[in-house]
């Protein structure tokens, strides 16, 4: 089945690229620190010697954090500044990054498995920045366009559903409504997938030109791009929860470091695993357009 | 029946006037009412008449009466409650949110007498001098126009909520000084106990509930119905009426609980009633029976200053909480709050505009017990993927805000803001109980409550009082307790400043030295752990700036820790309550390994996004 073989293709050219899925990792993992480094003096400044901070063992103890974050306040306020600085400034580097990502998942889709070239790696982050930036413009204001349309139908659902309603059919009608906006969003996210798509085959760069052939690609073929988003989704899902399953079984254990170990061990893991799949997601994308356009 | 009635009030009133002590009193009816009106449902007016039965409880001869009429707030945008609350200026600029209060006559023995107002004050003056022990019959004549629901009082659309809402007597004291503040923005109300019979006339859709018991309900030829209300030994009648409520009733304790709830939260019925359950249920073991056999819980309607009340015998919900999991308790502190006001406001009713903390204190206190005692210590509040919140965490983190700014025992109107009123009379108020309950123990605590409660029912406490029946359960002196912590503005902050052990042949000299950085001085626990296990307790006054504990040890330390059961819950920093020589790096690591993953997460979202 295609779409099965995409899937399988897609994680066959992540693997035969595994530095790429290094690369984003380690991209995540620095911005992470950045954001890290100013709450982390904060924490070890308050409760390096205190023998409070045992509790924090056991779980998230407020009776301490409401202090720190009195104690703190001023530089908490300073932090949000920070923080929403560092989470745009690595918003725009990895659009850039992106570029290398898709650009040598492009190649081994063409021409196998290849050795990393560093240099024709940031030529492709630069090659394509322009294109991923204006991608990345538009798709915001499809997302906002998507969130009133998931308003309209929420506002639909409560009409239909009435007024006089128990309180499992409110937890029926919110999980409904989420998986509605997930869909949503699924369509748009895996819409942008396809627009990089058109812009790295076709050596497009006006967006204008491949906005509707990606849409019309999508469209045409929506039985198999959208149950291949979903299987990636329910694959990631289930990963998802074997990872909350793991974490739930380390919180049982005594409150001492070896958990600790293990649970920053199963963080750090989760972590590239996401990378990586990320990178799956659009290799079994570009698999699929490449077995679909060829057969067109 | 009149004639009766009068000489067992003047036997009642000798009674009051000998004793020695409020406490002593029974319970006296001080301003009854009995009230007629109609709605006008589409112009938003009732037209009203009034009679006031006032007794001069006082010691002096009364020649002016003073009245409330706070509907008066809302007659303009240059009111003080207008003024002072910044943000409603711009909307009182238009009609549909004014609302008045308008005097048409007032009688005494059939005779007209003058009157005057000032904004939602009103002065009567009498012919003659009421004199002490003697009452008098008012009868008035009024028309309130109802604006929309701001703040108690009002409508929207076709739905009525109504408290404080008629011409009210302000309390008279004993000295002869009348309570007849203004109505201000952040300030709540004083009145007296009485009895209310009160007829409303209003169209028939409307279902109605309120203060008291449905006595009588009479259909009229003209598509409307007159329902009566009796209520006895209440400060004040509040009532609402809307065509949308569904009525859910149940039995809690013996009180029939009255549910109006809107036909979008009927899914909350469940959980509510639990909520009132666990609070009367509280309420009625620890301190004493609620009074009434009745209590109605509210749905409020969209107010623009969506706030749950208390009334007596009736309390509001805030309109359109959102729909929450059940890990997430707003709904239920919001009904547990509301519901504990019927003892500390409706039954003992302290003056709520100049010693606010002695109902809201002792409100959000309570609330936190019965928190704790029904969803836990820790996350009784929020208990959410990991993350537990509780109520004490709230108050402490709201308190630590404005610690300084004003103090708790403050007329309301004179605190710098809103915030600082809600922090100090609420939170810090709080706070200062639960932490003389640590200091009395809880079974003392339960006492003092249950004694003050009993003590004072259907009275006007005051902070003095309060201490008094304090000093007398614990046998010990509280002045300088609630001298620095209701009067004052200082903070409490203990610290461990260092620890050392210097070994001197086979033994250690250990000091700790510890620092008091507050202004409040309390005395305080230490607890030393040894390297080779031992652990020490000392105590300290909390006296001086400072203060170096000096030990000979077999071990060295390890750590000390001040106030280790966190017993003063005012401390304004906990986090330098305890030092250790070495460092804890696990918790520290846990941390940051979790923090390092929530911002991995971030990008990760940010990433999944685009």
């Amino acid at each position: 089945m295609v779409i099965w073989s995409s899937f399988k293709g897609g994680i066959r050219k992540v693997w035969g690229n595994k530095l790429l899925a290094l690369i984003l990792f380690a991209f995540k993992l620095f911005f992470a620190i950045l954001l890290l480094i100013p709450a982390y003096y904060m924490f070890a400044r308050t409760f390096s010697f205190s023998p409070s901070s045992i509790n924090f063992l056991k779980g998230y103890d407020f009776f301490l954090l409401v202090d720190f974050l009195s104690l703190w306040s001023k530089g908490i306020s300073l932090y949000w500044v920070y923080f929403l600085t560092i989470v745009l400034i690595s918003a725009f580097s990895y659009i850039f990054f992106s570029g290398g990502l898709w650009g040598g998942l492009y190649q081994s889709l063409r021409e196998g498995k290849q050795k990393f070239n560093g240099e024709k790696f940031f030529g492709d982050c630069g090659r394509y920045f322009g294109s991923f930036l204006k991608i990345f413009f538009f798709i915001i204001i499809v997302y906002i366009l998507a969130f009133f349309f998931a308003l309209l139908i929420f506002s639909l659902i409560h009409t239909l559903a009435g007024k006089e309603l128990s309180f499992a059919s409110h937890i029926l009608i919110l999980i409904f409504e989420l998986l509605i906006l997930a869909i949503l969003f699924m369509w748009v996210g895996m819409w942008s997938n396809y627009l990089r798509i058109y812009r790295i085959f076709f050596e497009e760069k006006k967006l204008i030109r491949i906005l509707k052939p990606s849409l019309g690609f999508i469209f045409r073929n929506f039985g198999k791009t959208i149950l291949l988003y979903y299987l990636l989704s329910v694959i990631l899902v289930g990963t998802l929860i074997v990872y909350l399953g793991l974490n739930k079984i380390l919180h049982l254990l005594p409150a001492n470091k070896f958990p600790v170990i293990f649970l920053f061990i199963l963080y750090q893991l989760q972590s590239f695993f996401r990378s990586f799949y990320k990178l799956v997601y659009y290799s079994s994308h570009m698999v699929l357009f490449d077995k679909l356009y060829e057969l067109k | 029946m009149k004639r009766n009635f009068r000489l067992i009030k003047i036997f009642l009133i000798f009674l009051f006037i000998l004793s020695s002590s409020n406490a002593w009193a029974n319970y006296l009816p001080v301003a009854s009412y009995k009230i007629d009106i109609r709605l006008d449902d589409k112009e938003k007016i009732i037209y009203g008449q009034e009679k006031i039965f006032f007794l001069n409880i006082s010691e002096k001869n009364i020649d002016t009466l003073y009245l409330h009429l706070y509907a008066n707030a809302f007659s303009s945008d240059s009111t003080i409650f207008v003024r002072e609350s910044k943000s409603l200026k711009k909307m009182m600029q238009k009609e549909e949110y004014r609302g008045y209060l308008k005097i048409k006559t007032v009688k005494a023995f059939s005779k007209e007498l003058s009157w005057d107002v000032d904004e939602t004050r009103m002065m009567i003056f009498l012919f003659e001098p009421l004199k002490p022990g003697r009452d008098i019959e008012l009868s008035l004549e009024f028309e309130l126009k109802l604006p929309q629901i701001i703040s108690r009082m009002g409508y929207d659309k076709d739905n009525f909520i109504l408290s404080e809402w008629f011409p009210k007597m302000a309390v008279l004291e004993k000295e002869g000084t009348w309570k007849d503040f203004p109505y201000h923005y952040f300030t709540e109300f004083f009145s007296d106990f009485g009895t209310y019979d009160v007829s409303i006339t209003l169209p028939l859709k409307y279902i109605i509930d309120g203060t008291g018991y449905i006595v009588a309900e009479k259909k009229n030829p003209d598509s409307t119905k007159t329902v009566t209300f009796k209520a006895e030994k209440v400060h004040d009648f509040a009532w609402c009426a809307s065509p949308d409520f569904r009525i859910r009733k149940t039995n809690i304790d013996g009180v029939e609980v009255v549910f109006l709830l809107l036909p979008g939260d009927l899914y909350k019925y469940q959980r509510w009633a639990e909520a009132a359950e666990v609070a009367l249920k509280y309420c009625n073991s620890h301190f004493g029976r609620y009074p009434y056999s009745k209590l109605v819980i509210v749905d409020s309607y969209i107010g623009l200053v969506g706030m749950a009340i208390e009334c007596p015998m009736l309390i509001t919900m805030p309109p359109k909480i959102p729909f929450l999991p059940e890990n997430i308790r707003l709904d239920e502190e919001i009904l547990i709050h509301e519901l504990v006001h019927q003892w500390w406001y409706g039954v003992v009713a302290s003056d709520e505009a100049e010693e606010a903390w002695l109902d809201e204190g002792f409100t959000t206190y309570t609330t936190r017990k019965i928190m704790e005692k029904e969803y836990g210590e820790k996350g009784n509040l929020l208990d959410l993927w990991g993350v537990k919140i509780s109520d004490q965490n709230l108050a402490k983190w709201v308190y630590l805000k404005y610690p300084k700014l004003d103090p708790i025992f403050k007329p309301s109107w004179e605190f710098v803001n809103s915030t600082s009123y809600g922090v100090n009379v609420y939170y810090k108020a709080s706070l200062v109980l639960e932490l003389l309950e640590n200091i009395i123990g809880e079974e003392k605590m339960d006492t003092l409550l249950k004694e003050y409660y009993n003590r004072y029912q259907f009275k006007h406490p005051k902070t003095d009082d309060f201490i008094k029946v304090a000093e007398k359960v614990t046998g010990q002196k509280l002045d300088s307790f609630f001298k620095e912590w209701l009067f004052e503005t200082k903070t409490c902050d203990y610290e461990v400043r260092k620890i050392k052990s210097e070994k001197k042949e086979k033994i250690y000299q250990t000091t700790v030295e510890l620092r008091r950085n507050g202004d409040i001085i309390m005395p305080v626990e230490i607890l030393i752990e040894l390297e080779n296990g031992e652990k020490i307790k000392e105590k300290w006054d909390g006296k001086d700036k400072w203060f170096e504990l000096k030990l000979e040890t077999k071990a060295k330390i390890r750590s000390a820790i001040l106030d280790p059961e966190n017993k003063i819950v005012l401390d304004a920093n906990v986090n330098n309550n305890g030092l250790s020589t070495k460092p804890y790096r696990w918790p520290v690591f846990k941390l940051f390994s979790n923090y390092l993953f929530w911002m991995e997460s971030v990008i990760q979202w940010m990433i999944d996004f685009f």
